[in-house]
C-alpha cells in the first residue's frame, strides 16, 4: 500500500525541473548574441568619430610615439611559452613620415603615457591624419606667421576656410559646366574612334591626322613656322574628302569646345593651385620637421584641450562628414555617400519593380484561381523561391539581364530570325491576339450557348499566356533590330551588356516577388470573408470588391512584404557583385545631367562596400574604422526597416484580431 | 408626381452598368494573365539555368562540309593551319601539296582561286626521305633521308588581309639543313624531335650495320645577342642493345629529357637523359595480360604528359607518369622515388589498332581511326565525344588547333573537310561526379582547379570537392545552431511569461535580418582573432554552459517549494543572463591555463614546450590549422540559421492546441513532462521543418564563407580547415569567366545544383509544415 508510482514525489517538486533550465539556457545564450553582437557593430562603429586623446609615450628604449590608442588588446607570444601578454594598437598617423599609420606596442614597453595639452591632430588630403606640433606658417607672399604668434590660429583656420571654399567652387566648375563639357569632349571622341573603327583601311591615315591636330592644338602661337608645315600636312589629309573631311569637322568641333571652355578650365586649375600656395612647417614627436600644403589640411582639432560639450560637436560633425561626403585615400577616408546614395536608388527601383509583380501574383493566387491542389502546389513552390541562395538569382542576373537583355539592347539579336520566318511568327501572333480578343466578348458569347463560359475563359487566358511569351520572343528575334547603343558595341564598350543599377534592382526584385507574394497573401487571406460577401451582396463586382474592399483593408500587409523586401535587397551583396556593384564610382545613378536616371551606370552599395573595404582594401588596418562605421549605418538601416515592418504587422494582426464578423 | 408619371420601374434598373462589367471582365482576365505569367517568369529562373548549362552534356556534332580532290594519292601525312582553310599534303619526296579553300557566304567550302599547288621547300641536298612526322604545335615537318641525315621543313602560316578587309592564308616553306643522326647510318624508319632554345634531341629508327638501330641524338646551338648559332651535334645514344624485341615507334618527350620506344611485342622502353648520362627507366607492358599484347600505336596527347595507346585488336589506353608510393621495405632501402608511367584511363574499344591519330590544341580531345572507323575521344575523361564509321578508309586525318575542323584524307588523295562543333568537351557527368586520374596526381580523385595557366593544364571541374565544402560548412553550423535554436524556440513557447515574448521574438526576427555581409565581416575580423588566440577558452564556455545549466537546474528542483515561488515560472532565463556572462569570464580565464596543462607543443629544434594549441593540433592529428577554419563559419552562420529555426520552430510549438497542454498539466505532468511527452511529439514535423529551412539557408550563404574561409577546394572534415562552397565558388569566379566559356556554365551549373537542392529541403520542410497543419485542424 505505501508503495509509491514511480515519478511521484511527497515534496511535489516537478519533475525534470533542470531541463526546463536547460532550455532557459539556450534562451538567454540566443539573447546574449544578438546584444552582444549588436553591441561589438555599435560600439566599434560609434567609436570611429568620437575624438580620442593623444598620448605621448615613451618606450624603454628611449623613443617617443604621439599616438591615439587604438585597442588595448591581449597576444600570444609563443617564444615565451604561450603566455599572454598585452599590447596596445597605436594610431600614429603621419603616413608620409613613417611609412605605416599604426604600432604595435608591448604594454610593458612603455615607461611613462602623458597627454600633451597643445599637439594637433590634423586631417590632410592626400595622406591621412598628421600628429604634430606646428612650427610656423610660411604664406604664399614669403611672410612667416610663427606658432607662437597671438595671429596663428586665425591664420591658419583662415588659409583652412579659404582653401575649403576654393575646393568647394572648384568642385562646383567640375561638376557642373565642365562636367558636361567632358561629356560633350567623350562624345567626340567616340564618333572619332568609331570613325576609325568603320574604316580599318584608313586607320592609320586616320590615327596620323588626329596625332596632327593634337600636335598643332599644343603648339603655342609664336612657333608659327613649324605651326604652319603642320597645318599644311593637315590640309592634305583633309583635301582627301569623306571620312577624312568628317574626321576634319569632328576636329574643328573639339577645338571649339576646348577654346568655349578654356577660361572655366583655366579657373578650375587655378582654384586648385591656390589651395597648394601657403605652407605648414610642423614638427613630429620625434623632432623631424616638415612641411604640408597649408590647404590640404581639411581641419585640425586639439584632442587634449577638448570639452564634453566639444566632443559631442565634434563626434556629431565627424558623423555627419561621413554620411554626406564622398569617399577619399582609396576609400578609406572620407564619407560613404555615393554608396548610401546607391543602395537608396537601388532598393527603391528594386521596390517599384517588385510591388506591381508581387501584389498582382498574391491576388492572383487569393482571389482568382481555384483552390486546388495544383494552386496549393504553386503557393509552396512560390514561397520555396524565398528560401533559393541568393547568389542564384544573381546567376540568374547575370545570364538573363546582363547578357541577354542587356546585350539585346545594345545590338539587337546575337542571331535573329529570318526575315521571312519572322513575318509568319507575326502573322500566328495576330491570329493569336485577334482569337484572343473575340473570345473575350461576354455579351457576344452570352447568348451562344454551345461554348461553355469556363472553357473559354480558360482558353482567353492560356492564348494570353501563350501570345505574351510569342510576343516576347518575336522582339528578342527580331531582324530589324540592331540595337540602340551598336556603336558603342563596336569598340567594345557595352553600355547595359554589361552591370548596372538597373539589372541589379531586377534581380534583386525577382529575388524578393516571394517575399512580397507571401506577405500580401497572407494580408489578402486575413481580410474576413463576411466583408467580401457584403460587398458582393450589395451589388459590386469581384473587381470593385478587391478594389474597394480588399486592397485597402491589407494594404498596411502588403507595406509589411514591401518593407521585409526591402530589408533584404539592402542587405543582399552576393547577388549584385555578379550584375553591377563596383568599389567606387562617382557618378551616382541618378543627378543633374540630361537624362537625368542613369540605369546602365555601376553604382556603390553599402553591403559591398564592407566586402570590399575589409576583404579587398590594400590598407585593411586603416579601413577597418570604415567598415565598422559603415557595418554600423546599415545595421541601423536593416534593424529600422525591420522594425517598421515588425509594428505594422502587430497592428495588423491586433485590427482584424477583433474584426472578426 | 414623378411616380405617377412613370408607374412602371425601369426592368433594367438591377443591371451593372457596361463599363462595370467590362472593367471586371478585363481585371479578371488581367490578373489572371499577369498572375500567371509572374508565376511562371519566377520559374523561369530554372529553365533559363538549365538551358545554359545543357551544352555541358551535349556530345560533340561533326559535319562533313567538303570533299576535295587533289589527285594526290602517295602522301605521308597532312597538315592544316589554325584557320582550317590552307591544308597542304606531303608526299615521300618531301613535296608539298597546298589545297587552297574558301568560305562562301561564311558557309559552303570551295575551292581558292589558287586551287591546288604543289611546292617543293629548298632542300639544301638531294636526297630521297624515308621518313617524316608533323608537329602541328610548331607547323614543322621533319623529314628523315636514306642517308642517315633529317631536316626539319617549317610551315610558315600568316593571314594577310586584301583591299576589301578578307582574310587570305599564306604560306611559306623554310627548310632547314641537313643533320646526321650518326656515322654510317643507313635509312631513317621512325624520326621524332624535341627542341626548345638551345637543346634539340632527335629520336630516330635507323638502318645500321646490325639492322634497324634505335638512335638517340642531341644537338646544341649558341644563343648570342645577335641571334643563335646553328645546330650542333652534342651526343650520340645508341640504344639498341638496350632494347629486346623489334622497335617498331619512337617518341621524344615533352621536355626534351628522354625517349620512349614500342617493340612489335608490345613493351615499351622509358630512357632519360641526365646530365648527359641516358638510362633505361622502366619498360612497361601497356597491354600486359591480354592475350594479344602487341602495341597498335602510341603517340602523345596535348601536352606530352600522356600517351595514347591502342592495341592490336582496338584496346584504347592511356598511360601517364605518377611518383608511386614506396613500400615500407624500399623505403628502408633507401629506394628514390621516380616518376614511373601507369595506366589512367581506359576507353571503349575500337575495331582494331589505330592507324591515324591526332590530338587538340586546346584540350586532351584526340582523334582516332581505324580502318572506315573514326572516332573522337576525350583523354581526361575516357569519353567518346564522336564517332562514325565512314564510308571511304582514311589514311592520314588531322584535327585543327582551334578544335573547330577536322580534315581526313582518303588512300585516293581527296580531302574531307568536316567542322566539329564542341565547345564543352570538358564536361559531363564523368568529369563532374567520378574520381578522375589527373595527369600528375597519384591516385584518381576528385579535384576542383578550373583556373588553369594555360590549355596544356587540365583544367579540372569535379563538383564532389564543391558540395562537400557546402555540407562541410552546413554541418558545422547545424551542430552549433540547432540546439540552441530548438532549446530557445521549447523555452519560449512552454515556458516563458507571455509578456516576455513580445520582446524575445522580435528580437530573433532582427537577428535574422542581419546582412550576411556583416556577419562574414564580423565572422573575419573579429571573432577569427578571438578563437585563434583563445581556442582553448571558447571550449570551456560551451562545455561549461550547459553543465551549469543542467547543476543548477537540478539544485533549484531541490529547494523547497517556498524558496522555488521567489522566482515565477517562465523568469528563469533572467538568472541566467548574469550567470552566462560569470561562466564566460571564469571560461575565458580559465582557458589559458588549460591550454598550457593539455595543449603543449614541443618545438624539436629548441625543445621548448609551448602551452599553444595552434601549435599543438597540427602536431598530433596531422591536419592543417588555419585561422579562418570552419568552426569561424559554423558559427557565423550559426547566427544566420538559429532565428530561423527558432522562429519556424516556436510557431510550431505555440500552435500545439492548448486543450492538450491544458489536459496534461491537469493530470498531474510536470510542465517538463508535458512538453516533453505533449508538445514535443505533436511539434516534432514543424522542428523538422524548422531545421530543413534551416540547412536551406546554411547551403546557399555566400557571404559569410566567402570573407571566413580561405576558400580552398579541399575534402576533409578537419574543423581548424576552411572549404569551398558551391556558392562562393560562383560569387568567386563568375565575375572572371568569360561569357558562354565551359568555366561560366560550369558555375551556372554549380548555381543549378544549389537551386534544385534547396528547393528540394524546402519543399520537404513545407510539406511537413502543411501536414502538421492539418493534423491540428483535425484535433480541433
Amino acid at each position: 500500500m505505501t508503495k509509491e508510482p514511480k515519478g511521484f514525489d511527497k515534496r511535489m517538486r516537478p519533475a525534470g525541473e533542470m531541463y526546463v533550465w536547460l532550455c532557459a539556457m539556450g534562451l538567454a545564450a540566443g539573447i546574449i548574441m544578438v546584444i552582444g553582437l549588436l553591441w561589438v557593430i555599435v560600439a566599434n562603429g560609434v567609436q570611429v568619430f568620437w575624438p580620442r586623446p593623444v598620448y605621448e609615450v615613451t618606450l624603454k628604449d628611449g623613443s617617443v610615439i604621439a599616438a591615439s590608442i587604438v585597442e588595448d588588446r591581449e597576444k600570444k607570444v609563443a617564444e615565451e611559452g604561450g603566455q599572454f601578454a598585452r599590447e596596445y594598437k597605436l594610431f600614429t598617423g603621419n603616413k608620409d613620415a613613417y611609412g605605416r599609420q599604426f604600432r604595435y606596442v608591448d604594454q610593458n614597453e612603455i615607461v611613462s603615457m602623458n597627454e600633451p595639452a597643445d599637439i594637433i591632430v590634423g586631417e590632410r588630403e592626400g595622406s591621412g591624419q598628421a600628429i604634430f606640433y606646428p612650427i610656423e606658417l610660411i604664406l604664399a607672399d614669403g611672410k612667416t606667421v610663427a606658432a607662437d604668434s597671438p595671429d596663428f590660429d586665425a591664420t591658419f583656420q583662415r588659409l583652412i576656410d579659404e582653401a575649403a571654399d576654393a575646393r568647394a567652387k572648384a568642385r562646383h566648375i567640375d561638376r557642373g559646366p565642365i562636367g558636361g563639357y567632358s561629356a560633350k569632349l567623350k562624345k567626340i571622341y567616340l564618333e572619332k574612334r568609331l570613325l576609325q573603327k568603320r574604316n580599318p583601311d584608313e586607320d592609320k591615315d586616320l590615327q596620323a591626322m588626329d596625332a596632327l591636330f593634337i600636335q598643332i592644338t599644343k603648339l603655342s602661337s609664336d612657333e608659327t613656322e613649324q605651326k604652319s608645315e603642320l597645318m599644311a600636312q593637315y590640309q592634305a589629309l583633309n583635301d582627301r574628302g569623306g571620312i577624312f573631311a568628317e574626321m576634319a569637322v569632328l576636329n574643328e568641333r573639339e577645338r571649339l569646345l576646348n577654346e568655349e571652355f578654356a577660361p572655366l578650365l583655366v579657373q578650375s586649375q587655378a582654384l586648385k593651385d591656390s589651395i597648394n600656395k601657403n605652407t605648414l612647417r610642423y614638427r613630429l614627436i620625434d623632432g623631424t620637421e616638415r612641411e604640408y600644403a597649408a590647404g590640404k589640411i581639411l581641419l585640425t582639432y586639439q584632442p587634449n584641450q577638448l570639452t564634453a560639450i566639444d566632443k559631442v560637436l565634434f563626434f556629431i560633425g565627424h558623423f555627419w562628414m561621413f554620411l554626406s561626403e564622398d569617399p577619399r585615400e582609396a576609400n578609406t577616408e572620407g564619407g560613404i555617400f555615393p554608396a548610401i546614395f546607391g543602395t537608396f536608388v537601388m532598393t527603391l527601383l528594386m521596390s517599384i519593380a517588385v510591388m506591381p509583380f508581387g501584389v498582382l501574383a498574391a491576388i492572383y493566387l487569393r482571389e482568382y484561381a481555384s483552390q486546388g491542389l495544383f494552386t496549393q502546389a504553386v503557393r509552396v513552390a512560390v514561397n520555396n523561391l524565398a528560401g533559393v541562395p541568393s547568389i542564384v538569382y544573381g546567376v540568374f542576373g547575370l545570364g538573363f539581364f546582363v547578357y541577354g537583355m542587356g546585350s539585346w539592347i545594345d545590338g539587337g539579336a546575337d542571331d535573329p530570325m529570318a526575315v521571312a520566318s519572322w513575318s509568319l511568327w507575326l502573322v500566328v501572333l495576330a491570329v493569336l491576339i485577334v482569337a484572343t480578343v473575340l473570345l473575350a466578348q461576354e455579351d457576344y458569347w452570352k447568348h451562344r450557348r454551345w461554348l461553355k463560359d469556363n472553357i473559354r475563359r480558360q482558353t482567353v487566358s492560356t492564348l494570353s499566356v501563350i501570345a505574351l511569351i510569342l510576343l516576347g520572343f518575336l522582339i528578342y528575334e527580331s531582324p530589324f533590330f540592331h540595337g540602340f547603343f551598336s556603336d558603342r558595341l563596336l569598340l567594345n564598350e557595352p553600355t547595359f551588356g554589361t552591370g548596372g543599377v538597373l539589372w541589379a534592382s531586377l534581380t534583386l526584385a525577382l529575388m524578393t516577388v516571394p517575399v512580397v507574394v507571401v506577405a500580401t497573401e497572407e494580408a489578402l487571406a486575413a481580410v474576413p470573408r463576411g466583408v467580401r460577401e457584403a460587398s458582393l451582396a450589395c451589388g459590386a463586382s469581384k473587381w470593385q470588391t478587391i478594389q474597394r474592399i480588399v486592397m485597402p483593408a491589407s494594404a498596411s500587409g502588403v507595406l509589411t512584404g514591401l518593407i521585409l523586401a526591402m530589408a533584404r535587397g539592402a542587405g543582399e551583396v552576393a547577388p549584385l557583385m555578379l550584375v553591377g556593384v563596383i568599389k567606387y564610382v562617382p557618378e551616382l545613378p541618378l543627378d543633374t545631367t540630361a537624362p537625368f536616371f542613369h540605369f546602365e551606370r555601376k553604382f556603390m552599395h553599402l553591403g559591398f562596400h564592407i566586402y570590399d573595404l575589409g576583404f579587398q582594401s590594400p590598407d585593411s588596418e586603416a579601413a577597418k574604422p570604415m567598415v565598422f562605421a559603415t557595418t554600423f549605418l546599415l545595421i541601423v538601416l536593416v534593424i529600422i526597416l525591420n522594425l517598421g515592418a515588425i509594428l505594422i504587422r502587430d497592428h495588423l494582426r491586433r485590427k482584424y484580431a477583433s474584426g472578426t464578423f | 408626381m414623378a411616380s405617377q408619371s412613370d408607374p412602371t420601374a425601369d426592368p433594367k434598373r438591377f443591371d451593372v452598368s457596361k463599363g462595370t462589367l467590362r472593367l471586371d471582365n478585363f481585371m479578371t482576365h488581367f490578373i489572371k494573365v499577369g498572375g500567371v505569367g509572374i508565376i511562371l517568369a519566377v520559374f523561369a529562373i530554372f529553365l533559363f539555368i538549365t538551358w545554359q548549362v545543357l551544352p555541358l552534356f551535349e556530345s560533340a556534332k561533326v559535319q562533313e562540309e567538303a570533299v576535295i580532290e587533289t589527285g594526290v594519292a602517295d602522301f605521308q601525312l597532312v597538315g592544316v593551319d589554325e584557320w582550317g582553310e590552307l591544308p597542304f599534303m606531303v608526299d615521300i619526296a618531301g613535296d608539298f601539296t597546298f589545297v587552297d579553300i574558301k568560305r562562301v557566304d561564311g558557309e559552303t567550302l570551295v575551292l581558292g582561286p589558287l586551287g591546288v599547288y604543289k611546292v617543293t621547300p629548298k632542300f639544301a641536298d638531294e636526297v630521297t626521305f624515308t621518313a617524316a612526322n608533323y608537329h602541328s604545335k610548331s607547323e614543322e615537318v621533319i623529314f628523315g633521308a636514306s642517308d642517315g641525315r633529317y631536316t626539319l621543313v617549317k610551315v610558315e602560316y600568316k593571314p594577310v588581309f586584301d583591299d576589301r578587309g578578307e582574310r587570305k592564308i599564306e604560306a611559306k616553306l623554310k627548310a632547314d639543313k641537313f643533320y646526321p643522326l650518326g656515322k654510317g647510318l643507313g635509312a631513317v624508319r621512325v624520326i621524332d624531335y624535341y627542341d626548345a632554345d638551345k637543346d634539340r634531341l632527335v629520336a630516330a629508327l635507323v638502318e645500321g650495320d646490325s639492322g634497324l638501330e634505335t638512335r638517340a641524338t642531341t644537338f646544341q646551338r649558341k644563343k648570342t645577342p645577335f641571334g643563335v648559332g646553328p645546330w650542333k651535334p652534342a651526343k650520340e645514344y645508341d640504344l639498341t642493345s638496350q632494347i629486346e624485341g623489334h622497335p617498331i615507334k619512337v617518341l621524344v618527350t615533352g621536355q626534351g629529357n628522354g625517349v620512349l620506344v614500342s617493340t612489335r611485342e608490345g613493351s615499351v622502353y622509358s630512357f632519360l637523359i641526365n646530365q648527359g648520362e641516358i638510362s633505361l627507366e622502366q619498360v612497361f607492358q601497356p597491354f600486359e595480360g591480354l592475350e594479344n599484347p602487341e602495341i597498335g600505336s602510341m603517340d602523345w596527347l596535348l601536352g606530352n604528359e600522356s600517351l595514347v595507346f591502342t592495341s592490336a585488336v582496338g584496346d584504347n589506353v592511356i598511360f601517364a607518369q605518377y611518383l608511386p608510393e614506396l613500400t615500407p621495405e624500399e623505403e628502408k632501402a633507401g629506394v628514390e622515388r621516380k616518376r614511373q608511367f601507369t595506366e589512367i584511363n581506359q576507353l571503349p574499344k575500337l575495331d582494331g589498332p589505330a592507324d591515324l591519330y591526332s590530338h587538340s590544341m586546346r584540350n586532351r580531345a584526340f582523334l582516332l581511326g581505324s580502318g572506315p572507323e573514326a572516332s573522337i575521344r576525350y583523354g581526361t575523361t575516357g569519353v567518346v565525344r564522336w564517332e562514325k564509321s565512314l564510308d571511304f578508309t582514311p589514311k592520314a586525318g588531322i584535327l585543327g588547333s582551334r578544335y573547330e575542323t577536322m580534315l581526313l584524307a582518303d588512300d585516293t588523295g581527296r580531302l574531307h573537310f568536316y567542322s566539329i562543333h564542341d565547345p564543352h568537351p570538358e564536361g559531363g557527368f564523368k568529369a563532374f561526379f567520378s574520381k578522375i586520374w589527373y595527369e600528375g596526381q597519384n591516385e584518381p580523385k576528385w579535384i576542383y582547379q578550373s583556373s588553369a595557366a594555360d590549355a596544356e593544364t587540365e583544367p579540372k571541374f569535379s563538383m564532389v570537392p564543391l558540395i562537400f565544402g557546402t555540407l562541410k560548412g552546413t554541418l558545422y553550423a547545424m551542430i552549433f545552431a540547432i540546439p540552441i535554436a530548438l532549446l530557445a524556440a521549447l523555452y519560449t513557447s512552454q515556458f516563458l511569461k507571455p509578456e516576455y515574448k513580445k520582446v524575445v521574438k522580435p528580437m530573433m526576427e532582427i537577428m535574422a535580418s542581419l546582412p550576411s555581409v556583416v556577419l562574414g565581416f564580423l565572422g573575419a575580423l573579429w571573432l577569427a582573432p578571438i578563437i585563434d588566440t583563445r581556442f582553448p577558452s571558447i571550449m570551456l564556455i560551451m562545455f561549461f554552459l550547459p553543465l551549469t545549466a543542467l547543476i543548477v537546474g537540478y539544485g533549484w528542483g531541490k529547494l523547497p517549494q517556498r524558496y522555488r515561488l521567489y522566482l515565477r515560472p517562465g523568469q528563469e532565463f533572467l538568472i541566467f543572463i548574469p550567470l552566462l556572462i560569470g561562466i564566460a569570464l571564469i571560461g575565458w580565464n580559465l582557458g589559458p591555463w588549460v591550454e598550457s596543462w593539455a595543449f603543449v607543443y614541443t618545438n624539436p629544434d629548441t625543445g621548448v614546450a609551448t602551452g599553444d594549441f595552434r601549435l599543438w593540433w597540427p602536431e598530433h592529428t596531422g591536419v592543417s590549422y588555419d585561422q579562418r577554419n570552419s568552426l569561424v563559419v559554423g558559427f557565423m552562420m550559426g547566427f544566420a540559421v538559429i532565428p530561423i529555426i527558432f522562429t519556424i520552430a516556436e510557431d510550431a510549438m505555440s500552435n500545439v492546441p492548448q486543450f492538450l497542454t491544458s489536459a496534461s498539466l491537469a493530470l498531474g505532468a510536470s510542465r517538463w513532462q508535458t512538453a516533453k511527452r505533449v508538445v514535443l511529439p505533436t511539434a516534432s514535423p514543424g522542428m523538422f521543418s524548422a531545421i530543413m529551412i534551416g540547412f536551406g539557408r546554411a547551403v546557399g550563404e555566400t557571404m559569410i564563407v566567402v570573407m571566413a574561409t580561405g576558400n580552398t577546394p579541399i575534402m576533409d572534415w578537419n574543423i581548424f580547415s576552411g572549404m569551398r562552397t558551391q556558392s562562393a565558388n560562383i560569387a568567386v569566379e563568375l565575375p572572371e569567366a568569360p561569357k558562354d566559356s565551359t568555366h561560366f556554365r560550369i558555375l551556372f551549373f554549380g548555381a543549378l545544383l544549389l537551386f534544385v537542392m534547396t528547393f528540394v529541403v524546402n519543399t520537404v520542410a513545407e510539406v511537413a509544415r502543411v501536414r502538421l497543419r492539418n493534423k491540428y485542424k483535425t484535433v480541433g
